[in-house]
């Protein structure tokens, strides 16, 4: 009977997605009624999907509801195990509080029918809901699809802007492709026989060879590598965030390339099993490349939204770090130290949900006020927007992992499993791999707190650099209303890490046989403790001595008054990284000096600096001209006449036929 | 618990009385070491305390931000400090080489954006080039921890006490004092001493401070320098854990004064680096702990 009661709430909240969808077309165009009932909904929805993925994580028996075979041999069932209940929850708890941000948040996209915007972006959340929770591969594609489209649309809402038109078709063309490769995985472990059910799937690759396992394994990688935006296959993320509505790209960039994990995990771990040690070494490498590479790049950007997405490929990389130890340790017959890496893993994930929709939501409301995303046109906006800037605060402190928040919680559990596979001493190689995957790390969180301190201190602090910024104010209530809970949990989460570790514990439990941990060490709790006492005690004492007089001035600016063409900018800030990885980056920069008739007063200079992208100059570039001249290589068969087409169609069915036999 | 505040209470007040008188003992070695009277051995202390009563002069430019940051950078300095046990006590189960690192890593993000605020290019080249030089030490400092903890096993600091002694410690010891001395801002990375606009990076970042807060800064930099020299103390040249309190106070004031004096000859001995010529001191480090690491475990 409680299954069922669990399976109306499914069906419920099915519905109240499709309301959401559906409903604002009845009203006015852009009335305020749709955008109420485009945006209400989902966050209704997103409750109860919550409360949903919290039963699924922490009950001991999957639960479900059947909703009957909807193509042959295909029951669509969604099926809430643990880990479909983490991924649930996760997706539940952002898309709630994005929902209830978007009420304001789009009214400035008013040029367009925003009924289309509720529909896409209600059927994008409930495809995610579809894809993390069905227990069949057909319908995961099939879902995985519609989550594309649909996101595609979203990306491509501004469609009259011909950038936003062409990062759409990246997209499209890049996540198709991985597609392409995650449809190969499944067929390999389908064997020919049996259904399409992940039970099926997982007996049947009992019976794969090594190198079967392998194939599936490689192209899972390649297929979920694409959507989660893994160096080299990231081309698309940095385009098609910052085409997207904000509030968009925070789904995207903070739970949507989640689902990809989610694949990999499901498809790797639960159904294909243990694999030899070159997998987990492989899902490390990458890992460390996608982290390092990616935040160098967010590094170098001026645009905020760009600076966010190259920091996704950055955070994906360190979770892939947690993946891939664990998958070593698997290999290696550890599955105690497996399931740790696995969480840590896990709980970096959600951190970075947390902590990269607030960041987005954050720099949707300085896009709000005022209506750019480049940092270089921000400035001093901390005293016109506090609350603003406090909530952006706190995710760039925690995304740069400092103590007390909960970004530095999850990155100390990856450390600590690196640890392990160091001293562990399985064999020399892995030790020193293990030192060595801990130096990229601490190398990307160095660079990733300097990306911060520059994202944040140009944008918010000292003088505002143009009209732009010096006329904003602060945004409404409800938007900051919806961003202050996650602001809330990343520090939550930073002090008590424990309970994020040992209900994730739980979810890997299910996943990684023998694995039982009763609990782990995370970072102490007493020291987050101390910390905060430390900082308050102090603060309290300089209240309690009495402050000597403070005078308030404006800055010394050698002599002439500070203005805003002083200040430190975006581009500066980074000219040393430019310089220290130029190998990588190969900046070209352009300076030309006009000078008038006198020659130390009212001169000119234009100044232009670019940073090439190596993988679309040597990756990308090449690819597409092979394809575009092997294309031409086969043009003569393209005759554009239909007889010699159905002859085409003809003479492929007659040779799959005998090949077949 | 209140024995553990006790202990906590015993550590910040060391670390507070004795870094300033540390700092006094490196200059007045440096001063005679280049044939100069040098202050006294004092003077940091007087310094601090009119720092600390002075009027102070704050940008029209600045936030809450501004105030904020030399409480946090004190108190990060002073909780890294607690980590390291300075004598015998029961454990306190706090310390951690990796939190201890991110420790510092926090109160650099603090200053770095505290730097930029006052809208000068100098906090500005004060704080872009810090977080620069933190992007090429703080790998060293991990690989070289990291190293020791492998070999312990664990990243506890009381679990990795004398971990570095033995051959492979020494390359460990080189790197990780090639981080102390980029880490305390000193020749050849940075010039404690300078105010030249142009080659400063630690006090460009100060440069906007004044009064109280610039007392608290430089109070919060002496300790994080008399923090890492305990480190380097604990993991290298450990003392005996059964001595008694004032016994292995002594001991460890003595031992700090006399790194202290390592690292003025350092600076005497040596000029200060450009700014790029930096990644290949760091580079050298790095080989150091690499080698360290490799003699482990393959030999």
């Amino acid at each position: 009977m409680f299954a069922s009661i669990q399976g109306n709430i499914i069906f419920i909240m099915i519905a109240i997605y499709l309301i959401g969808a559906v409903m604002p077309f009845l009203f006015k165009v852009n009335s305020k009624m749709s955008f109420i009932t485009g945006c209400i909904p989902g966050s209704i929805a997103g409750v109860i999907g919550l409360v949903l993925g919290l039963a699924g994580l922490f009950s001991t028996d999957p639960f479900g509801v059947s909703f009957g075979h909807v193509l042959p041999g295909v029951e669509l069932m969604i099926q809430i195990d643990r880990l479909s209940g983490f991924f649930l929850s996760t997706i539940c708890l952002v898309t709630f509080l994005v929902s209830l941000y978007s009420w304001e948040y789009m009214k400035i996209y008013r040029q367009e029918n925003i009924a289309w915007w509720s529909f896409y972006y209600n059927i994008f959340v409930l495809s995610m809901v579809f894809v993390v929770t069905v227990n069949n591969a057909i319908a995961f594609l099939i879902f995985w699809e519609l989550m594309t489209l649909t996101s595609y649309l979203l990306v491509t809402f501004e469609y009259r802007s011909q950038n936003v038109r062409k990062a759409g078709f990246v997209y499209i063309v890049m996540t198709h492709l991985g597609t392409v490769f995650i449809i190969g995985a499944f067929l390999i472990m389908s064997n020919g026989f049996g259904g399409w059910g992940y039970e099926v799937l997982a007996r049947n690759s009992i019976s794969l060879t090594a190198t079967e396992k392998s194939w599936v394994f490689l192209l899972a990688l390649i297929g979920f590598g694409t959507k989660a935006g893994i160096v080299p296959l990231n081309v698309w993320l940095p385009l098609a965030h910052p085409a997207a509505p904000s509030n968009v790209s925070a789904v995207m960039s903070g739970v949507m390339i989640k689902t990809a994990i989610y694949g990999m995990i499901r498809l790797i771990i639960d159904i294909l099993g243990p694999g030899p040690t070159w997998w987990g070494g492989l899902v490390l490498t990458l890992g460390i490349i996608s982290a390092v590479i990616g935040v160098i790049y967010a590094l170098m950007e001026q645009d905020l939204k760009r600076l966010l997405a190259f920091s996704s490929v950055e955070n994906i990389g360190i979770i892939l770090m947690g993946i891939g130890t664990s998958l070593v340790f698997y290999s290696l017959s550890m599955p105690v130290p497996a399931a740790i890496a696995l969480a840590a893993g896990l709980f970096h994930l959600f951190n970075h949900a947390i902590f990269k929709s607030l960041l987005f939501l954050a720099t949707g409301a300085i896009y709000y006020a005022t209506h750019t995303r480049n940092m270089e046109e921000l400035g001093g906006l901390i005293k016109k927007m506090p609350q603003t800037a406090l909530l952006f605060l706190i995710g760039a402190i925690s995304i740069s992992a400092m103590p007390l928040f909960n970004g530095f919680a999850s990155e100390y559990q990856i450390y600590q499993s690196l640890v392990t596979i160091s001293s562990l001493r399985v064999s020399g190689f892995w030790s020193i791999a293990g030192i060595l995957a801990a130096v990229a790390l601490a190398l990307t969180g160095t660079l990733v707190a300097a990306c911060f301190v520059k994202a944040f201190g140009i944008s918010f602090l000292a003088l505002p650099r143009t009209q732009k910024s010096a006329a904003a104010r602060e945004v409404p209530l409800s938007m900051r209303f919806s961003m202050a809970p996650l602001a809330a949990l990343c520090l939550g989460l930073g002090i008590f890490p424990q309970v994020a570790m040992n209900s994730l514990l739980g979810v890997v439990g299910q996943l990684v046989p023998g694995s039982r941990v009763s609990g782990v060490t995370t970072y102490n709790f007493n020291l987050a403790l101390l910390l905060l006492a430390t900082i308050l005690v102090l603060l309290a004492l300089s209240r309690l001595l009495g402050t000597p007089r403070v005078r308030k001035t404006a800055t010394w600016g050698c002599g002439i008054e500070t203005d805003a063409a002083m200040e430190y900018s975006a581009a500066s800030f980074s000219q040393p990284f430019r310089r220290l990885y130029r190998g990588l980056l190969q900046p070209q920069r352009k300076v030309e000096t006009k000078s008038s008739l006198l020659p130390y007063f009212g001169y000119q200079i234009y100044f232009e600096e670019h940073v090439k992208s190596v993988l679309k100059e040597f990756l990308y570039r090449p690819l597409r001209s092979l394809t575009i001249s092997m294309s031409k290589k086969w043009r003569c068969i393209q005759s554009g006449n239909i007889n010699f087409y159905l002859g085409y169609v003809f003479i492929t069915l007659i040779v799959l036929l005998v090949w077949v036999r | 618990m209140t024995g553990k505040l006790l202990i906590i209470l015993g550590q910040f007040s060391f670390l507070l009385l004795v870094a300033p008188l540390i700092n006094g003992i490196i200059k007045k070695s440096k001063a005679l070491l280049q044939c100069r009277r040098g202050p006294s051995l004092l003077q940091p202390y007087f310094d601090i305390i009119k720092f600390l009563r002075r009027e102070s002069v704050v940008s029209v430019h600045t936030s809450w931000l501004t105030q904020l940051t030399p409480i946090i950078c004190l108190a990060s300095y002073l909780v890294a400090g607690s980590m390291i046990p300075l004598w015998q006590h029961e454990n306190l189960g706090i310390g951690d080489m990796i939190a201890l690192t991110y420790l510092f890593a926090m109160a650099r993000f603090f200053l770095a954006l505290a730097a930029l605020e006052p809208a000068s290019a100098f906090g500005g080249m004060g704080s872009s080039r810090e977080m620069m030089i933190s992007s090429l030490v703080e790998p060293v400092m991990v690989v070289g921890l990291f190293s020791l903890a492998a070999t312990a096993g664990t990243t506890d600091i009381n679990g990795i006490m004398g971990a570095g002694q033995n051959p492979a410690g020494l390359l460990t010891f080189i790197g990780l004092l090639i981080v102390v001395l980029a880490e305390t801002g000193r020749i050849p990375v940075d010039n404690p001493d300078t105010h030249l606009e142009l080659t400063m990076v630690h006090e460009g970042m100060l440069l906007e401070y004044a009064g109280r807060q610039v007392g608290l800064l430089h109070l919060a930099a002496m300790i994080k320098q008399v923090v890492l020299l305990i480190l380097l103390i604990h993991l290298f040249w450990p003392q005996n854990p059964n001595a008694p309190v004032y016994v292995a106070l002594v001991l460890i004031f003595a031992k700090v004064s006399f790194l202290g004096l390592v690292l003025a000859m350092i600076e005497s001995a040596l000029a200060k680096m450009r700014l790029f010529k930096l990644p290949e001191l760091m580079a050298g480090g790095m080989a150091f702990c690499l080698l360290a690491v490799l003699s482990t475990y393959l030999i």
